[in-house]
C-alpha cells in the first residue's frame, strides 16, 4: 500500500526516498564495516591573506573560514603512518574542488613526485607535458587552470609512527 | 574557451568515483552532490556556495595494495571509499556595487525634469536590494537642481523576481546584473536671485546602498568569529565619488550644464507730470505754478541691479521746491543724510535719489515739485 502512493509520488519526492535510503545504507555500512587502515590521512584547508610586517609584504594562512571569491586558499593533507610496518608506495589524488582554478607551481610535497590530470583523473603527467582539445578541435598545452587532479606519489617508504604532507593552492572563482 | 574535456567537470569526476561504488552508495553520492552545484557568475561564486574537498591515499604494506583511504578534516584512518569526511567551507557574501555616471544634460533655465542617467552594478556574489539617493546639492558647482526624481528604467537580463519596472523605490539586483538609473531634476529659473549663465553647470550625485539581501534581512557587516559553515557578509566596494572604500555604498556624479543664460535684470524709466497747480488753485502752467513730476523706475528679470543712482536737474525757467522729494510716498529730505537723497549737494541744482543696489522687480516711484519760474 505504502509501495503504490510512493510509486505515484513525484520525481522529486522519489529521489529524496532513493536519497535517504542510500544515506542510511551508506552510513550503516560505515558503522558496520569500519577497517582499520594503517594510515592516518587529514585534510584542512587554509586561506592566505597577505600581510605587510616591517614594510615587507609576506603571507599568513589562516583557517578558511570567510573566504571570497578571488581569495587563494591553500589545501594541505596529511598523512601519518600509524602502523608498525613501514607503508610503500604511497599514492596521494585530491581533486582540484569545484568552482576553483589551482594555482601554478603551488603543489608541494616533500619526497615526492607530483603529476596531474587534466581528464578528470584517468591520466596523470607532469606539468608542462600535458595537452588539451579546444573548441577547434586543435590540440594545446594544458594550463594550470585546466588541471582537474594532483597526484603525488611518495617516494620510498613512510616509517611507522611518521607523518608527512602534501598541499596546493587554489584561486575561488 | 576550451572544450568540456579540458575542464574539470564535476560531474564527470563523480561518474568516475561513483563507479568504484555500490549502486545505493553511488545513487546517494552523486545525487546528494548534484543538489549542491551552484553557479559560478562573472563576480565569483555565489554566496553559500559549499566548496568541498576530499583526498585519497593509496598505499602498499610488505608490497600488498591496501584499501584506499580518504581524508578527514579531523583525520581517518578508516579504510574504503566513502570513510572519509570532506573538507568544506562556505564561499561567503561579497558585497560590492559600481555606480557609473553615464549621460550629462544641457538645460535651459526653468527646465523641467531634465534628465541625467546612471549604471548601478552588483558586483557582489549574491542578489542584493539597493537604495538610491540623490544628492543635488553637491559644493564645487555653480548652481543646484532641485526636485529630483530616481527611477530605475531596466536591468540587463531577467529581473528579480517580484521586481516590476520602472521602478521609483529599492532595486533588487543579481549578481552581474546592470540596473539603468534615469535621474530627473528641475533647472531654476535663477540661482538664488542671480542669474545662471550660459556654460555654468549644476553637480548631480547618486548613491547607491545596499541595504537588504535576498532574504529580506538587513544587509551588515559580520562582527565576530568567523565560522566555516556561515555566511559571513564583507563590504567589498571601492571608494566612489562621494563615499568611502568599504561602505557598503557607491556614488558618482553627473553634470547639468547650463546652454544659455537667464535673462539679464531690465530696467524701465518714465517721467512724467502728476500735476500742475496754479497759484489761483487752478491747473495752469503760470508763473508760480508748482508742476509735479513722477519719475516711475520698473525692474524685471534676474539678477542684481546695483548702485542706481536717479538724478533730475532742476529744469530751465523751474525752481526746486524744496522738501517735496518723496520716494514711494515717503517724504525725503533736501540734506545729505540717512535716507540717501538730496538736492544740490551731490549734484549742483538736481535732485539726486541713490536707490543703491537691490534685486530686479523692484519698483520704485518719486515724485517732487518745481515752480515755474
Amino acid at each position: 500500500m505504502i509501495n503504490k502512493k510512493i510509486k505515484y509520488k513525484s520525481k522529486t519526492a522519489n529521489t529524496i526516498l532513493i536519497s535517504a535510503i542510500a544515506t542510511f545504507v551508506l552510513l550503516t555500512s560505515q558503522a558496520s564495516a569500519a577497517q582499520q587502515g594503517h594510515l592516518k590521512v587529514t585534510s584542512n584547508v587554509q586561506k592566505m591573506v597577505v600581510v605587510n610586517k616591517d614594510g615587507k609584504k609576506s603571507y599568513n594562512f589562516i583557517p578558511a573560514a570567510k573566504v571570497l571569491p578571488g581569495e587563494t586558499v591553500q589545501y594541505n593533507t596529511f598523512f601519518e603512518n600509524i602502523s608498525n610496518k613501514p607503508a610503500d608506495n604511497i599514492n596521494i589524488v585530491n581533486p582540484i574542488p569545484e568552482h576553483t582554478v589551482y594555482l601554478p607551481n603551488t603543489a608541494h610535497g616533500k619526497n615526492t613526485q607530483i603529476v596531474f590530470s587534466v581528464d578528470g583523473g584517468k591520466h596523470y603527467g607532469k606539468a608542462g607535458t600535458l595537452k588539451v582539445r579546444g573548441n577547434d578541435g586543435k590540440i594545446y598545452p594544458a594550463k594550470p587552470s585546466d588541471y582537474t587532479h594532483i597526484q603525488w606519489q611518495y617516494l620510498g617508504n613512510l616509517a611507522p609512527q611518521t607523518k608527512q604532507a602534501v598541499g596546493f593552492r587554489v584561486r575561488l572563482l | 574557451m576550451r572544450s568540456a574535456i579540458t575542464k574539470y567537470n564535476l560531474h564527470r569526476w563523480l561518474n568516475n568515483t561513483c563507479k568504484n561504488l555500490s549502486f545505493l552508495l553511488m545513487v546517494s553520492f552523486c545525487l546528494l552532490t548534484l543538489l549542491f552545484t551552484h553557479n559560478v557568475n562573472a563576480q565569483g561564486v555565489a554566496a553559500g556556495t559549499n566548496i568541498s574537498n576530499i583526498a585519497l591515499v593509496n598505499y602498499q604494506i610488505n608490497n600488498t595494495e591496501q584499501s584506499t583511504i580518504e581524508s578527514s578534516p579531523t583525520g581517518n584512518s578508516s579504510a574504503g571509499l566513502g570513510k572519509g569526511v570532506s573538507t568544506d567551507f562556505l564561499v561567503d557574501r561579497k558585497v560590492d556595487l559600481l555606480v557609473t555616471g553615464n549621460t550629462n544634460a544641457n538645460v535651459t533655465p526653468g527646465d523641467y525634469q531634465a534628465e541625467v542617467t546612471f549604471t548601478l552594478q552588483n558586483q557582489g556574489n549574491a542578489i542584493q536590494e539597493f537604495d538610491l539617493i540623490v544628492d543635488n546639492l553637491l559644493t564645487s558647482d555653480d548652481f543646484d537642481s532641485n526636485n529630483c526624481n530616481i527611477e530605475v528604467t531596466g536591468v540587463s537580463g531577467t529581473p528579480v523576481s517580484g521586481v516590476v519596472l520602472p521602478t521609483s523605490g529599492n532595486i533588487k539586483l543579481s549578481p552581474d546584473q546592470l540596473a539603468s538609473i534615469s535621474v530627473q531634476c528641475d533647472i531654476p529659473l535663477d540661482n538664488v536671485g542671480s542669474p545662471i549663465l550660459a556654460g555654468e553647470t549644476a553637480l548631480i550625485g547618486l548613491i547607491a546602498e545596499v541595504v537588504k539581501n535576498e532574504d529580506g534581512t538587513d544587509t551588515t557587516v559580520t562582527t565576530g568569529s568567523d565560522t566555516a559553515s556561515n555566511i559571513e557578509t564583507v563590504f567589498a566596494d571601492d571608494a566612489g565619488e562621494d563615499d568611502a572604500m568599504g561602505d557598503g555604498m557607491h556614488s558618482a556624479r553627473r553634470t547639468y550644464i547650463s546652454s544659455s543664460a537667464t535673462a539679464d535684470p531690465t530696467l524701465i524709466m518714465n517721467k512724467t507730470i502728476e500735476s500742475v497747480v496754479d497759484p489761483s488753485s487752478g491747473n495752469t502752467a503760470v508763473t508760480g505754478s508748482e508742476v509735479t513730476y513722477k519719475i516711475q523706475v520698473n525692474t524685471a528679470g534676474v539678477g542684481n541691479i546695483e548702485n542706481l543712482v536717479i538724478t533730475d536737474p532742476t529744469p530751465m525757467n523751474m525752481t526746486y521746491k524744496l522738501g517735496s522729494i518723496r520716494l514711494n510716498n515717503v517724504n525725503q529730505t533736501d540734506l545729505s543724510d540717512s535716507d540717501n537723497t538730496d538736492y544740490g549737494i551731490t549734484n549742483a541744482d538736481t535732485a539726486t535719489i541713490n536707490l543703491g543696489s537691490f534685486a530686479a522687480g523692484s519698483q520704485y516711484e518719486i515724485l517732487l515739485t518745481y515752480i515755474i519760474n
